[in-house]
C-alpha cells in the first residue's frame, strides 16, 4: 500500500526539500541578526567593515590612477627579471634552507602556547592560586621543550 | 545602526584614512631630512619650504613614473601582493583609540573608529597578516633576490612576532582586558607612574619595541631589504605604484607600532591636561600624537645609528635571547601580581608599586 507522498514527483520533493532549506537558513540569519548584531558584540565590527571597504579601496585606486596616467614602453631586455644586469640563470624558484622549514614549525608550536597563554593573563584575577600554579606548569613544560630545541640544535643557524 | 552614527562613521574612517597617508607620506620626508642631519646633510630642502612639499612631488612622480610587470611573474599574484601588504597595514587604524570621547555641536563623539572586547587581538591578526604581501611578492616575483628577501623576511617576521606577542602578556596580566581603551583607561592619570612601562613592564616595552623593529624590517633588522646583498629584497621587481604601495605599508606598519606602544605601555592619550573641561580630550589627542612622534623619531634614530645585524645573529637574538625574555617577564610578572595584588603580601608599599 503506497501512501500519499510517495506518489509525488522527484522533481517536487526536491522543490520542497529546497524550500525548506532556504526557510530554515533565513530564519537562522534572522535570530543570529537579532541575537547577535544587534547586539553590542558583532554591532561593533560593522565599522570594520566599513573601514575594510575603505582601506581596499585606496591601494586599489591608486593602483588604477597610476595605471591610467604612466607610460609603457615596453622592451625585452625591461621586462627580464633582474639579475645584476646579466640573463637570469635557470629557474628562481628553485630549492632553499630547511632551516627556513624548521622555523615555521617552531614557530607553530610556540604560537599555540601564546594563544593558551591569552585567556589564563585576561583572567589572571578570577583563576587565582589554580591558575597561577597551572600556568606555570605549563610554561616549564615548554622551557623543557624548548631547551630540547635548543640543544638539538635546532635555534641555531648556519 | 542609525543613518547618524553611519554617517559619523564614515566620516571618521575617511578622515583617518586621509591623515594616516598623509602621515605616511610625512614620515619619508622625515626621515630623509633627520637621517641627513644625522649624517651631517641636509636633506630634501628644494621643494617648498624646508622641502615640505617633497613627498607631495614624490607622490606624484610614483603615480607617473612607468610600471614595468617583468614578463616572467605569476601576474595576478604580483599584482595582487602590494595590495595585499598595505591593506591589513592600514585595517588595524580601526581599533587604535587616538583619544578620548569628544563633544562636537552637542554629539557625543569617541576618538576612534570602533572598539570591542578583543580590539588588542584584532591589531595582532592585522599585523600578523602583513607578511603575506611579503612572501607573495617574493614569490610571484620569479626573480632569486625577491625570493631570498621574501624567504628572510617571512621567517625573520615570524620569529620575533612570537617575543611581540608574549611581551604584551605582561600588560594583559595587569590590566585584565583585551580592549585597547580599557588597557589605555587602566593607566590614567595625569602623572606617569600608571603607565605599564614604569609600573611593571620595562622589560615588556623593551622586548615589544625590539620585536616591532623587526616586524616592520627597520634597521638594524632590515635583512629582508639589504641593499648590499639582495639588492631590493622582496620588492626588487616592483616599479612605479607598487613599490610606493610596500614603502606605504612599511611606514604604517611603523606608526601602527608607534601608536601601540602608546597605548600598552605609554599611557595613550593620558597625560597632563586632559582632565580639563572641553579642551582636555584635544590635550589628549596632542599627548597621544606626541608620545607616537616620538616613537617614530626614535626609529629613525636607531636607524642613523647601528649597523645592520647579520643573518644568523638575528634569528639567535629573536630565538635565544629575546624569547626566553619574554617568557621570564610572563612569570616574573605573574608573580609578582599574585604575591602583591592578589595576596597582598606588603601593603605599606605605595599603591602604584602593587601594580594596582
Amino acid at each position: 500500500m503506497k501512501r500519499a507522498e510517495d506518489r509525488r514527483s522527484p522533481t517536487a520533493v526536491l522543490h520542497c526539500i529546497c524550500a525548506q532549506f532556504v526557510n530554515l537558513v533565513h530564519s537562522l540569519l534572522l535570530q543570529w541578526y537579532h541575537r547577535r548584531v544587534q547586539d553590542p558584540p558583532l554591532y561593533a565590527f560593522i565599522p570594520i567593515a566599513l573601514f575594510f571597504a575603505g582601506a581596499v579601496i585606496v591601494p586599489v585606486g591608486l593602483l588604477l590612477v597610476a595605471r591610467a596616467l604612466s607610460r609603457r614602453v615596453y622592451g625585452d631586455a625591461k621586462s627580464m627579471a633582474y639579475e645584476c644586469g646579466v640573463d637570469p640563470v635557470g629557474e628562481a624558484t628553485e630549492r632553499f634552507s630547511v632551516r627556513f622549514y624548521l622555523v615555521a614549525i617552531l614557530f607553530l608550536i610556540f604560537d599555540v602556547e601564546t594563544v593558551f597563554l591569552l585567556p589564563w593573563a585576561i583572567l589572571f584575577d578570577r583563576l587565582a592560586l589554580v591558575g597561577f600554579i597551572e600556568m606555570v606548569t605549563f610554561i616549564a613544560i615548554l622551557i623543557v621543550g624548548y631547551a630540547y630545541a635548543w640543544r638539538r640544535g635546532a635555534l641555531a643557524w648556519v | 545602526m542609525t543613518l547618524e552614527m553611519f554617517l559619523i562613521t564614515a566620516v571618521k574612517i575617511g578622515l583617518v584614512l586621509f591623515i594616516i597617508l598623509t602621515a605616511v607620506a610625512y614620515c619619508t620626508y622625515m626621515e630623509r631630512r633627520v637621517l641627513a642631519f644625522i649624517q651631517v646633510r641636509l636633506g630634501p630642502n628644494r621643494v617648498g619650504p624646508f622641502g615640505l612639499l617633497q613627498p607631495l612631488a614624490d607622490g606624484i612622480k610614483f603615480i607617473f613614473k612607468e610600471d614595468v610587470i617583468p614578463t616572467d611573474v605569476t601576474r595576478f599574484i604580483y599584482i595582487l601582493a602590494p595590495i595585499t601588504a598595505l591593506v591589513p597595514a592600514l585595517m588595524t587604524f580601526a581599533v587604535i583609540p587616538f583619544g578620548d570621547r569628544l563633544e562636537i555641536f552637542g554629539k557625543d563623539i569617541s576618538l576612534y573608529i570602533t572598539g570591542f572586547n578583543v580590539s588588542l587581538l584584532f591589531v595582532f591578526a592585522m599585523t600578523s597578516l602583513g607578511v603575506y604581501g611579503i612572501v607573495l611578492a617574493g614569490w610571484s616575483s620569479n626573480s632569486k633576490y625577491s625570493l631570498f628577501g621574501g624567504l628572510r623576511s617571512s621567517a625573520q617576521m615570524i620569529s620575533y612576532e612570537l617575543a611581540l606577542s608574549l611581551s604584551i602578556i605582561g600588560v594583559l596580566i595587569q590590566v585584565g582586558s583585551l580592549d585597547l581603551v580599557k588597557i589605555v583607561e587602566a593607566q590614567s592619570g595625569w602623572h606617569g607612574f600608571q603607565w605599564n612601562v614604569i609600573a611593571f613592564q620595562p622589560i615588556g616595552f623593551l622586548i615589544f619595541f625590539i620585536a616591532v623593529l623587526a616586524e616592520t624590517n627597520r634597521v638594524p633588522f632590515d635583512l629582508p631589504e639589504a641593499e648590499t646583498e639582495l639588492v631590493g629584497g622582496f620588492h626588487t621587481e616592483y616599479s612605479s605604484m607598487k613599490f610606493a604601495m610596500f614603502f606605504m605599508a612599511e611606514y604604517s606598519a611603523m606608526i601602527t607600532a608607534s601608536c601601540m606602544a602608546t597605548v600598552l605601555f605609554f599611557g595613550g592619550w593620558n597625560g597632563p591636561g586632559t582632565q580639563l573641561e572641553t579642551i582636555g580630550p584635544f590635550i589628549g589627542l596632542a599627548w597621544f600624537t606626541l608620545k607616537v612622534f616620538l616613537f617614530l623619531f626614535t626609529y629613525i634614530w636607531i636607524r642613523g645609528t647601528l649597523p645592520r645585524f647579520r643573518y644568523d645573529q638575528l634569528m639567535d637574538f629573536g630565538w635565544k635571547l629575546l624569547l626566553p625574555l619574554a617568557i621570564f617577564n610572563i612569570v616574573f610578572t605573574a608573580t609578582w601580581k599574585f604575591l602583591f595584588h592578589y595576596y597582598d603580601l606588603a601593603p605599606s608599599l605605595p599603591a602604584w608599586m602593587q601594580g594596582k
